[in-house]
C-alpha cells in the first residue's frame, strides 16, 4: 500500500500546480450563477412544482387538492381530444415543417441570388414576424371567411368559385389552412436564417459549378443544402419548438374547434386548465398536459439535434 | 442542336419551355407573396381609418375619410401614454440585465472546460421548451413569496429569468467561435478573468449580444401573459396589457375601429424600428446562428 | 489581490440574488385596517373601456359619497379574470369582490358568500325588501348550496333578432311557430336575403338551436335526464325530430352559405348590411352593436317559435345573468353590499338602461332600445331555465367535450341525424364508463 500523501510530498505539490487553474475555474463558475439563480428560482422551480400539480385533481379556486397520482397522465391516454391536439401538432411539426423550410430556402436562394428589390422582398415577408399572433389571427380569420373572405373572393374573380370553402369550418381544410397563416406570419425568421447561412459559402463554388454545366436544382441540391446543413439544423429546431408550442393564433381564430378539428396541445391544456368562462378548471389535467407537451418539445429537439449533429464541411 | 432529327430535338424544346415556365414561376410566387403580406399591413393601417359603420358594411373597402377618433379612444382605453413609460422601464433593464448575465454564463460555458458545464448548458436549453401557461400559478405563488409580484422591478428580474435560456442558447456557441489568440495575449499581460471578459471578449462578441438583445426586446415589448398574472396594481400595467384590454373591450363593444388603431400604434414603431435595425440583425444573425 | 477585485461584479450580483431569495417567507394577506381608509379589492371581467366597466364607475363615484374612507380597487381583468383568481387565491391573496358568468357559481361553489340575509333587508332606495325588486326568474341561477350567491346585472335572454325595417321591406312578420318561421325562410330567400345567420366557429353558436328544439319536443327536464344519465336511451321520437329540424334548416340552405366556416361577427356585419335577416342570439346584441348600427336599422327580437306538438313549454325561455360575488374570505363585505344596492337602486338602473342600453334585472323597468319585446317574453314565459337545460353548468366536461364536438359534426354535414343520436348515446355512455 502506498503511504499517504504527506503535506509536502507528490500530493501536495500537485495542488500548489494547479492552484491558481482551480481558482481561475472557481472564479469563472461564479459567472454562471448570477443567470442561474433567478433562472432556477423563477423558472425550473415553478416548473417543478407544475409538474407536483400534475399529480393533483384541483380547481384552482379553493384549497382542495385531491392527490391521484398519474391517474390525470393515464386519461391521457384515452383522451381522444388530446390524440387529435397531437395529432395536430405532428401536422404542424412535420408537414408544416416540410413545407416552410422548402419554401424559406426558395426564397433564402432567391434573395441571396440579388435578384431585383430583393432587399425589398426580405424586408417584406420579414414584417408579419413583428405582429403579434392576435392581430395575424384576426387578419386571416377575415382572410378566411366564406362570405366575404379574401381567399374564397380572390378565387370567384379569377373564375374558381367551384373551389371556394368554408374553409375553418372543414375539418379537413381548418388546421392546414391556420397552418398556412403560422408560415406567413414566421417564415420571414427563418428565411433570414437561411440566407445568412447561404452567405457564407464563397461565390467561387457556384462559378465552378455553372463551369461544369450544373443546372440550378443540381446546385441547391449537391452544394447549397449540405454546405448549410447545420443552419437548417438550427432552423427545423426552431421551428419544431415553436410548432409544438403554438396557441395564441390557433386559440384566437377557431378555440380549437370546430368539432376540436384544430386544437393543437396549447390550446387544449388552456381549454381544459384554464377555460374561459365557461370551462372546465382542471388545472391538474391542464398541467399534466402541459408537462406532456413539454416532454414532447424536449425529446424531439435533442433527438433531432443528434440526428442532424454531422461535421461541419471544410471549406 | 441543329441537325438531330425531329425526334431528339422534342425533349429540349420541353425542357426549354419549362424551364421558362419555372423561371415564371420562380418570380410569381415571391411577388404574390409581398404583394399579399403589403396588402395586409396596409390593410390593418386603413381599417383603422375607417368608422365602425364603415368597417362593417365593407370590410376591405378603402376608407372615405379620417376616423382618427378611433386613435384617440385607443389611445385613451389603452393608456397608451403612460403604459409607455412603464414599459420601457420595464423592457429597457431586463435587456440589458439579461445580457449582461447571459453572456457572462455563455462566455464561460463556451470557453471554459467544466465538468457542470455541459448539465448547466442543457438545463438553460430546456428552459426554452416549457410552455408558459404550465409554470403561471407556481410562478405567482413562487415570485410573490419573493416579494417580485406587482411591482416593476420584480416583471425585470422575472422578465429575465425566461430570456436568459434562448440568449445563452445563442451566445454560447458564439464565444466559443470568438478566437483564442487575443485572449492569451490579455492573460500573458496579467489581465484577470473579468477583466478579460469584460475588455476583451464581450467587445468582440457585441454583434451577438446585440442581435439577441434585439430579439429579446422584442419578445419582452409585446410580452402579456405574464403581465397579466403579475401585475394587479392599475397604474402598474405595461404596453401589452393596455391593448390585450382594448382588444377584449373593443370585441365585447364590437369597436373594431378602436382595436385597430391600437393595433396600428403597436405594429408601426416595431416595423420601423425593424426596418432601421435589419442590417444589424442580419449581420448578427449571420454570425450568432451558424456556429 | 487584482484577481479578487474583479470578480466582485459577478459575486455581488450572486449575493444580490441570494439575498432576495433569502427574505423568502409566506406572504400575508395585508390587512387594511390602516389608520383612516380601507381597501377593497374587486376583480371584474368587464375591461375598462367597457359599458358595463364606465357604468360600474358612475356607481362608484356615488358611492364614494356614501363610504368616503373606503377605496375599491377595481381589477379590469377582463373575460380570463378566473385565470387571474387562480393565482392569487393560491398566493393567499383573497379579493373580497369577483364578477363573472353564470357558470362561476358551479366553479367556485361554496367559496362563495350567501346574500341570503342581505337581500331581506332594505332597498336603496325605497321600503321594499331588496330581494323583491329584482325580477324573480333570475334568483334560480345565482342560487348554489341552498343559497343566493350572486346578484344579478342584467337578464339575457336569447332570441331570434331581426331587423324591423327590414321585415316591413320583405313584407313578413315575425314567425310564432316553427312553420310559420320556415314559410318565412321561404318568402325571404326567394327575395334574395339569407334567412338565418350562424357563426359556426363559435363555440355553442350552433348547439342553441339544438338544444331549444330539443327543449320545445321534450321539455327541459325529461331532455336533461337522458342527457345526463348513461344507459338512457334516445327514445323519445323528440330527439330525432328536433335532430332533422336542425337538418332541414342546413338543406334548405336556409343559413348563410358557408356558415360552417364562419367566425363571429361576420353574421352580424352580413345583417348590418341587409344580407341577411334573423340572427338567434343573446339579449347582449344591440348594446354591442352601439357603435357600428347604421341608420336605418332597428333590432327587435321574438321568442324561439313554439313547435307544434311539442311536449315541452313552448313559452320557456332560458334566462341566465352575469353577477357579482363576494368570496367568502373577502374582507369588509358590508360595503360592497351598500355598493350593490347603489348599483341596483332605480337611479342607476335607470342610467344603465338608457345611456348604456342594458336590460335592466329589476322589476318594472323599461326595455332599452333594441330589445324592446324582453319585458313581454319574460313575462309571458312559463318556464325560465338554466341555459343548454343546465348541462354547461352541472356538467361542463360531458357538454364541452362529448357533446360539443358531435354538434359541430352534425353541424358541419359529417353526421346525418340518426347517426347522430347515436353518437351521442354512444359517447355519454363511454364518457361515463370512463369516470
Amino acid at each position: 500500500m502506498a503511504p499517504k500523501a504527506t503535506r509536502t510530498g507528490i500530493g501536495e505539490r500537485w495542488r500548489q500546480a494547479t492552484a491558481p487553474k482551480r481558482r481561475q475555474r472557481l472564479f469563472v463558475s461564479l459567472f454562471l450563477l448570477p443567470a442561474l439563480v433567478p433562472y432556477l428560482a423563477l423558472y425550473i422551480y415553478p416548473a417543478i412544482h407544475a409538474f407536483y400539480i400534475s399529480l393533483f385533481d384541483w380547481s384552482g379556486f379553493n384549497k382542495d387538492m385531491r392527490f391521484v397520482g398519474l391517474a390525470n397522465y393515464e386519461r391521457l391516454l384515452h383522451d381522444a381530444i388530446f390524440l387529435e391536439a397531437l395529432k395536430h401538432n405532428m401536422i404542424a411539426v412535420f408537414g408544416g415543417g416540410a413545407v416552410m423550410l422548402s419554401l424559406a430556402l426558395f426564397f433564402a436562394i432567391l434573395i441571396t441570388k440579388g435578384a431585383r428589390g430583393s432587399r425589398f422582398f426580405k424586408t417584406v415577408i420579414t414584417a408579419p414576424f413583428l405582429l403579434s399572433g392576435v392581430a395575424v389571427a384576426i387578419f386571416w380569420k377575415f382572410v378566411l371567411d366564406p362570405q366575404f373572405g379574401l381567399l374564397n373572393g380572390v378565387l370567384t374573380a379569377v373564375g374558381l368559385d367551384n373551389l371556394t370553402q368554408p374553409w375553418l369550418g372543414d375539418r379537413d381544410l381548418a388546421f392546414p389552412a391556420i397552418l398556412a397563416g403560422v408560415i406567413w406570419w414566421w417564415i420571414g425568421l427563418f428565411v433570414l436564417i437561411i440566407a445568412a447561412g447561404i452567405q457564407r459559402i464563397p461565390t467561387q463554388l457556384w462559378d465552378a459549378a455553372k463551369v461544369d454545366g450544373a443546372t440550378e436544382w443540381q446546385t441547391t441540391v449537391r452544394i447549397t443544402i449540405p454546405l448549410i446543413w447545420d443552419v437548417l439544423a438550427v432552423a427545423a429546431v426552431l421551428w419544431i419548438i415553436d410548432a409544438l408550442r403554438l396557441f395564441d393564433i390557433v386559440w384566437v381564430m377557431t378555440k380549437g374547434g370546430p368539432g376540436n378539428s384544430t386544437h393543437v396541445l396549447g390550446t387544449y391544456l388552456y381549454s381544459v386548465g384554464f377555460g374561459e368562462r365557461s370551462g372546465l378548471y382542471q388545472l391538474g389535467r391542464g398541467t399534466a398536459i402541459g408537462v406532456v407537451l413539454f416532454a414532447l418539445v424536449f425529446v424531439s429537439s435533442v433527438v433531432y439535434l443528434r440526428l442532424t449533429r454531422r461535421k461541419a464541411i471544410e471549406y | 442542336m441543329s441537325g438531330h432529327s425531329r425526334a431528339h430535338s422534342r425533349p429540349d424544346f420541353l425542357r426549354h419551355v419549362g424551364r421558362t415556365l419555372i423561371g415564371i414561376l420562380i418570380y410569381f410566387i415571391p411577388i404574390v407573396w409581398a404583394a399579399a403580406t403589403l396588402f395586409a399591413l396596409i390593410w390593418v393601417i386603413y381599417t383603422s381609418l375607417k368608422t365602425n359603420p364603415e368597417i362593417f358594411a365593407d370590410i376591405w373597402a378603402l376608407p372615405k375619410g379620417l376616423a382618427l377618433q378611433n386613435y384617440v379612444k385607443a389611445w385613451k382605453v389603452s393608456h397608451i401614454g403612460s403604459f409607455f413609460f412603464n414599459s420601457l422601464l420595464v423592457s429597457v433593464p431586463a435587456v440589458l440585465l439579461t445580457a449582461f448575465l447571459a453572456s457572462l454564463a455563455a462566455y464561460t460555458l463556451g470557453r471554459y472546460e467544466a465538468r457542470w458545464n455541459r448539465p448547466i448548458y442543457y438545463l438553460f436549453l430546456v428552459g426554452m421548451m416549457i410552455p408558459v401557461h404550465l409554470t403561471l400559478i407556481p410562478l405567482f405563488v413562487a415570485a410573490n413569496s419573493l416579494h417580485l409580484g406587482d411591482n416593476l422591478p420584480g416583471l425585470v428580474i422575472i422578465f429575465t429569468a425566461f430570456m436568459t435560456p434562448f440568449s445563452i442558447f445563442v451566445l454560447t456557441s458564439f464565444f466559443r467561435s470568438l478566437p483564442g489568440e487575443l485572449a492569451d495575449a490579455a492573460l500573458l499581460d496579467g489581465c484577470d478573468e473579468f477583466g478579460l471578459f469584460w475588455r476583451i471578449m464581450a467587445p468582440m462578441a457585441s454583434p451577438g449580444i446585440i442581435t439577441v438583445s434585439l430579439f429579446n426586446f422584442f419578445w419582452v415589448w409585446n410580452e402579456y401573459i405574464l403581465t397579466l398574472i403579475m401585475i394587479t396594481s392599475p397604474e402598474k400595467r405595461t404596453l401589452p396589457l393596455g391593448i390585450y384590454n382594448l382588444a377584449v373591450a373593443s370585441t365585447f363593444t364590437v369597436d373594431w375601429g378602436a382595436l385597430f388603431a391600437g393595433l396600428t400604434l403597436l405594429m408601426v414603431p416595431t416595423l420601423i424600428i425593424f426596418v432601421v435595425l435589419e442590417r444589424r440583425i442580419v449581420s448578427g444573425i449571420t454570425v450568432g446562428a451558424l456556429k | 489581490m487584482s484577481n479578487y477585485k474583479n470578480i466582485l461584479p459577478p459575486v455581488i450580483a450572486s449575493l444580490l440574488a441570494g439575498l432576495i431569495l433569502a427574505r423568502c417567507g409566506p406572504s400575508t394577506v395585508e390587512d387594511p385596517t390602516a389608520a383612516e381608509t380601507i381597501t377593497i379589492q374587486w376583480l371584474d371581467f368587464m375591461s375598462e373601456g367597457e359599458p358595463w366597466q364606465r357604468w360600474q364607475m358612475e356607481v362608484y363615484d356615488e358611492f364614494k359619497k356614501v363610504h368616503p374612507k373606503v377605496k375599491i380597487e377595481f381589477i379590469w381583468a377582463g373575460r380570463d379574470n378566473l385565470t387571474k383568481l387562480q393565482p392569487m387565491i393560491a398566493a393567499g391573496q383573497v379579493p373580497t369582490v369577483i364578477s363573472g358568468g353564470p357558470e362561476l357559481p358551479y366553479h367556485l361553489g361554496s367559496e362563495l358568500w350567501s346574500f341570503d340575509a342581505a337581500l331581506e333587508t332594505k332597498a336603496w332606495d325605497s321600503d321594499e325588501k331588496w330581494k323583491d325588486t329584482f325580477l324573480d326568474q333570475l334568483w334560480a341561477g345565482e342560487t348554489f348550496g341552498g343559497g343566493i350567491v350572486g346578484i344579478p346585472h342584467a337578464p339575457y335572454i336569447r332570441g331570434l333578432f331581426y331587423n324591423k325595417n327590414q321585415f316591413i321591406q320583405l313584407g313578413v312578420n315575425p314567425p310564432k311557430t316553427w312553420d310559420e318561421l320556415l314559410a318565412t325562410c321561404a318568402t325571404i330567400e326567394a327575395e334574395g336575403v339569407d334567412c338565418l345567420g350562424l357563426d359556426n366557429l363559435e363555440p355553442d353558436y350552433n348547439s342553441w338551436w339544438w338544444y331549444w328544439l330539443v327543449q320545445r319536443l321534450i321539455g327541459t327536464e325529461e331532455a336533461f335526464r337522458v342527457l345526463s344519465t348513461a344507459g338512457e336511451p334516445f327514445a323519445d321520437s323528440g330527439w330525432l325530430q328536433a335532430t332533422q329540424m336542425v337538418e332541414e334548416l342546413i338543406d334548405k340552405s336556409y343559413f348563410q352559405d358557408g356558415f360552417s366556416g364562419s367566425g363571429w361577427p361576420a353574421a352580424q356585419m352580413l345583417q348590418m348590411r341587409g344580407d341577411l335577416a334573423m340572427i338567434f342570439t343573446g339579449a347582449w346584441l344591440p348594446g354591442e352593436m352601439l357603435d357600428s348600427t347604421p341608420e336605418n336599422f332597428e333590432y327587435d327580437l321574438i321568442r324561439f317559435p313554439a313547435v307544434e306538438g311539442g311536449k315541452g313549454e313552448q313559452t320557456a325561455v332560458p334566462v341566465w345573468a352575469n353577477a357579482w360575488f363576494i368570496h367568502k374570505d373577502g374582507p369588509h363585505k358590508e360595503y360592497v353590499v351598500d355598493y350593490f344596492k347603489i348599483a341596483t337602486s332605480r337611479k342607476f338602473q335607470q342610467l344603465l338602461v338608457e345611456k348604456y342600453k342594458q336590460p335592466s334585472p329589476l322589476k318594472g323597468m323599461s326595455a332599452p332600445a333594441g330589445l324592446t319585446s324582453l319585458p313581454k317574453i319574460l313575462g309571458e314565459s312559463k318556464e325560465t331555465t338554466l341555459q343548454y337545460l343546465g348541462l354547461l353548468y352541472k356538467h361542463p366536461e360531458l357538454f364541452i367535450q362529448v357533446y360539443r364536438p358531435l354538434i359541430d359534426q352534425l353541424f358541419g354535414g359529417y353526421l346525418n341525424a340518426s347517426d347522430f343520436l347515436e353518437a351521442m348515446d354512444k359517447a355519454r355512455d363511454n364518457y361515463y364508463a370512463n369516470q
